[in-house]
C-alpha cells in the first residue's frame, strides 16, 4: 500500500485542525487549573451546552448562525458565572469538594442535556463547501474552526501578558496572598477566570458541532482529551495549544498509518498513562 | 495528613433524631405496602410486555421505528380482544410498558432489571441491536423472563447458552445472508451491469462499527465476497461507534484505493462518516454504500452530495400486501415511513409471542417457551417461522429482496436486481466532472 504525498499532507493538515480544537479545550480547563487550582469537570459539558444552544438557536429559533454564536456564547459564560458563584466560590478552597461537586456538574448537564434534546446526535452544517488546497479537499468549517481556534488562543495570551486583568489572572496563580496583599480582588480574578473558562468551553463547543457530531453526553470524553492536555501542559496555557496539537497529530497520524481507527479513543489514555506514569516516578526519584 | 472534609462537625441531637424518624417512617412505609399487597394468586386480567427501547440517543432512528412497531402490533391484538389464554379461559389486552435506554447498554440494563423486579412484567421485547440485547439478556435469564429480539444479530446471542432468549435476526442466517448478500450479490454480478470498457470493481473495503454487530456483519460480508470469488477484501477497518471525526479512516481509504467500500453503521454514524467523504470529495472510490436502514434520515445529507452513492433496501416494501398494510397504517398514524425491517421485526416480536402464549394456553415461561419451540407461527417479516432449540429463527421458503438503489438526478433509483430494476447504474460515477480534477 503506497501511501501518497497528498494523503500525508492531508493527514498533517487534518491532524492540525484537530490538535487546534484540543488546544482551545485544554486551554479553558488549564486556565481552570492554573488560576483556581480546581480540576473542572464541567468544562467538556459546558462545551457541549454551548455547541447544543447554537444548534438550538439556528435550528428552533433561526437565528443567523453568527447571532446564534454570539448568544451562546454569552449564554454560557453567564450560567458559567452563576455556578462560579453558587457553587465553586463556597468551596474553592477544597480540592476534593471541587472536584465532587464539577462531577456532579458533570452528570447533571449532561442529563439535562438528555432530557431536553434527547440523545440523538447533532451537528450543524454551515453549508460552506470545501476548499481544494493542492489536491487535498478540506471543508471550509474546519478551515474557520482553524482560524477561531488559533486566533483565540493568540488573544488569550495577548490577555494574560498585557492586560491588568491577565496580570492579575496570573498572581492570583503564582501566591494568592501576596496578590491580596498587592490589592488583587481574588475572588473577583476567579470568578472572572471561570467565567472565561465557560466561553472557552463554548467557544470550542461551537467550533466542535460545525465540524464533528455532539450528543449530550459528550462532555465526559471532551473532559478526558482536555484532562489529557492539561496534565501535558501543567497548567500552563501556551503549553496547552502545543499538548492539543501533539493529542490531535497523535489521534489523526497514529490511525491514519499505524494503528486501528477503532483505537483513535485510546490514544489520549496512553498518552495520560505514560504522562502519568513519567511523572510519578520522576517526582519518586 | 490533610483532611478530606476539615470542617467536619458531629452530628447533633436534632440530626440523629431526625434520621432515626426518617429510618422509622421508611422501615413501617415498607412493611405496610408489603402486607397490603394480596397473597396467593390473583386474577390476571391483563398480560404485562416490557419493551427497553432506543427512543433516544445514536440508535434512536432504528430503536424508535421497532418501538412504533411493537405499539401496533399491541393495539392490533388489543383491537381483537387481547390473546386467549386457556388457563383464565379468556381473551387477556396487551399492556406494553417502554422504558427508554437512550441507546446506552448500561441504561439498558438498569431498565430491564426494573421491568423484571419492579413492574414484574410477564414477557419482554429486547432492545434493538446485538450490544443492547447482549447487555439485557443475561438480565432477563436471570429473572427466567422470555425474551424476544427482533434487531440481535450477533452470533454470541445464540452461542451464550441463553435458554428464553429467541429472534428473528442472525447474521449468519437470515440476516446478513440476505441483507448484505444484496450488495455483495451486486457486486459479484457486475458482467451483468457493466457498462463497455468500464473497469470492474474487483476490490472491496469493508468497514463496520468496532461493536459485536458490526465486527459479525463485516465477517460474513468477507465470507460472501469469498464465497462469491470475485472480488479480494483489500481492507478491514472498525471504528467505535461514538467516533464523530472520521478523517482518518477516510484517509486510510484514499490510501488503500478500493474500488468499493460498504460501510456497516448505525444512521448517525453513516450520515457522519458520508458527510465527511462528501466534504473530502474522496474520488479514489467508484462505489461507496452506506449500508443504512433510514435512507430518509440519509438523505438530508442532500441529493447532491449523495449522487451517485449507492445503498441497499430492506425488503418491506417489496412484501405481501399483510407488511405492506401494516406499513401504511404506521406510515398514517406517525407521519413518515415505516417500510423497513426493523418496523416489521418490532411488530414480529409481539404478534409471534401473542401466537405462542395462545398456543401454549398460559402465560407460564416454560410453556411459552416450549410453544416456541414446537409449533410454527406466522410473521410478516419472514412469513411461516419456526425456531431451534438455541432461539435460532429457522424460514422456509423465504426470498430476501434486497434492492441495490443509487441517487441519480435528484432521485433514488433502483438498480439491481434486474426484476426491480429502474434504471442501469452509473458507473464509474463522474467524480472528476462533479469534484473537478
Amino acid at each position: 500500500m503506497a501511501v501518497e504525498t497528498t494523503q500525508i499532507l492531508s493527514s498533517i493538515l487534518y491532524g492540525l485542525i484537530e490538535g487546534s480544537l484540543y488546544g482551545l479545550l485544554g486551554v479553558g480547563l488549564s486556565l481552570a487549573l492554573g488560576v483556581m487550582k480546581i480540576i473542572n469537570l464541567a468544562h467538556g459539558p459546558l462545551a457541549v451546552l454551548g455547541a447544543y444552544l447554537f444548534f438550538s438557536f439556528i435550528a428552533y429559533l433561526g437565528i443567523l448562525p453568527v447571532a446564534s454564536a454570539l448568544l451562546s456564547l454569552v449564554v454560557v459564560s453567564v450560567i458559567g458565572l452563576v455556578i462560579y458563584l453558587c457553587l465553586i466560590d463556597r468551596i474553592v478552597t477544597v480540592e476534593s469538594s471541587t472536584l465532587i461537586v464539577t462531577y456532579g456538574l458533570e452528570i447533571v448537564i449532561g442529563n439535562l442535556l438528555l432530557s431536553m434534546f434527547t440523545g440523538a446526535t447533532r451537528t450543524v452544517d454551515l453549508e460552506l463547501g470545501s476548499l481544494n488546497i493542492g489536491g487535498i479537499f478540506i471543508g471550509l468549517n474546519r478551515l474557520l474552526a482553524l482560524v477561531v481556534a488559533f486566533t483565540s488562543i493568540i488573544v488569550l495570551d495577548f490577555v494574560s501578558k498585557k492586560t491588568y486583568l491577565g496580570k492579575a489572572m496570573r498572581a492570583t496563580a503564582e501566591d494568592i496572598e501576596a496578590a491580596e496583599l498587592m490589592g488583587v480582588n481574588t475572588r473577583k480574578i476567579y470568578a472572572l477566570s471561570y467565567l472565561l473558562c465557560a466561553f472557552l468551553a463554548a467557544l470550542f463547543g461551537l467550533c466542535f458541532i460545525t465540524t464533528h457530531s455532539v450528543d449530550p453526553l459528550t462532555g465526559s470524553l471532551l473532559n478526558i482529551k482536555a484532562f489529557t492536555i492539561t496534565v501535558l501542559s501543567g497548567g500552563n496555557l501556551g503549553l496547552a495549544l502545543a499538548a492539543g496539537l501533539l493529542l490531535g497529530f497523535s489521534e489523526i497520524i497514529l490511525t491514519t498509518f499505524v494503528i486501528p481507527t477503532a483505537y483513535q479513543h485510546i490514544i489520549a489514555f496512553a498518552i495520560l498513562l505514560i504522562v502519568l506514569t513519567t511523572m510519578y516516578r520522576r517526582k519518586r526519584e | 495528613m490533610k483532611e478530606i472534609f476539615p470542617n467536619k462537625k458531629a452530628l447533633t441531637k436534632v440530626q440523629v433524631a431526625v434520621i432515626v424518624i426518617v429510618i422509622v417512617v421508611a422501615a413501617i412505609g415498607g412493611l405496610v405496602y408489603y402486607f397490603s399487597q394480596p397473597s396467593g394468586v390473583t386474577e390476571k386480567t391483563e398480560i404485562l410486555l416490557g419493551h427497553v427501547a432506543h427512543l433516544t440517543g445514536f440508535y434512536a432512528y432504528e430503536g424508535t421505528i421497532a418501538a412504533h412497531g411493537t405499539m401496533l402490533a399491541v393495539d392490533d391484538i388489543n383491537a381483537e380482544g387481547g390473546v386467549y389464554v386457556e388457563e383464565y379461559g379468556k381473551k387477556l389486552p396487551l399492556r406494553l410498558i417502554v422504558e427508554d435506554d437512550a441507546s446506552d447498554p448500561e441504561k439498558t440494563k438498569i431498565a430491564t432489571e426494573k421491568l423484571c423486579t419492579v413492574d414484574n412484567v410477564d414477557f419482554l421485547i429486547a432492545p434493538g441491536g446485538s450490544t443492547w440485547n447482549l447487555a439485557a439478556v443475561p438480565i432477563s435469564e436471570k429473572y427466567h423472563k422470555l425474551c424476544i429480539g427482533w434487531g440481535g444479530s450477533a452470533e454470541e446471542l445464540w452461542t451464550s447458552g441463553f435458554k428464553y432468549y429467541f429472534g428473528f435476526t442472525t447474521v449468519n442466517d437470515l440476516y446478513s445472508a440476505t441483507y448484505y448478500a444484496g450488495i455483495i450479490g451486486f457486486l459479484a454480478h457486475y458482467e451483468e451491469w457493466l457498462p463497455e470498457g468500464a473497469p470492474p470493481p474487483l476490490t472491496v473495503a469493508l468497514i463496520g462499527m468496532n461493536n459485536a454487530y458490526g465486527r459479525c456483519a463485516v465477517d460474513k460480508m468477507e465470507e460472501l465476497v469469498n464465497e462469491f470469488g470475485v472480488q479480494t477484501v483489500v481492507m478491514k477497518e472498525y471504528f467505535d461507534p461514538k467516533t464523530t471525526d472520521f478523517t482518518p479512516l477516510i484517509t486510510k481509504i484514499q490510501t488503500t484505493k478500493p474500488d468499493a467500500v460498504i460501510v456497516v453503521g448505525y444512521a448517525t454514524q453513516n450520515t457522519n462518516f458520508f458527510r465527511q467523504v462528501i466534504e473530502m470529495k474522496v474520488k479514489e472510490v467508484k462505489i461507496w454504500c452506506p449500508s443504512c436502514w433510514f435512507p430518509q434520515y440519509f438523505l438530508t445529507l442532500g441529493y447532491d452530495g449523495l449522487e451517485y452513492f449507492f445503498d441497499q433496501q430492506y425488503w418491506i416494501n417489496y412484501l405481501s400486501d399483510e407488511a405492506r398494510d401494516i406499513c401504511q397504517r404506521a406510515q398514517e398514524k406517525w407521519d413518515y415511513d415505516h417500510s423497513l425491517g426493523y418496523f416489521a421485526w418490532g411488530y414480529d416480536g409481539v404478534y409471534v409471542l401473542a401466537q405462542a402464549i395462545e398456543k401454549a394456553g398460559s402465560l407460564d415461561t416454560e410453556k411459552v417457551r416450549t410453544a416456541l419451540l414446537t409449533e410454527t407461527f406466522h410473521s410478516i417479516t419472514y412469513g411461516d417461522i419456526t425456531f431451534q432449540e438455541n432461539g435460532v429463527p429457522l424460514v422456509e421458503n423465504f426470498e430476501a429482496k434486497v434492492p441495490i438503489r443509487q441517487v441519480v438526478d435528484h432521485k433514488q433509483v433502483v438498480v439491481w436486481p434486474p426484476e426491480y430494476k429502474e434504471a442501469d447504474p452509473i458507473y464509474p460515477p463522474p467524480w472528476d466532472e462533479k469534484y473537478g480534477s
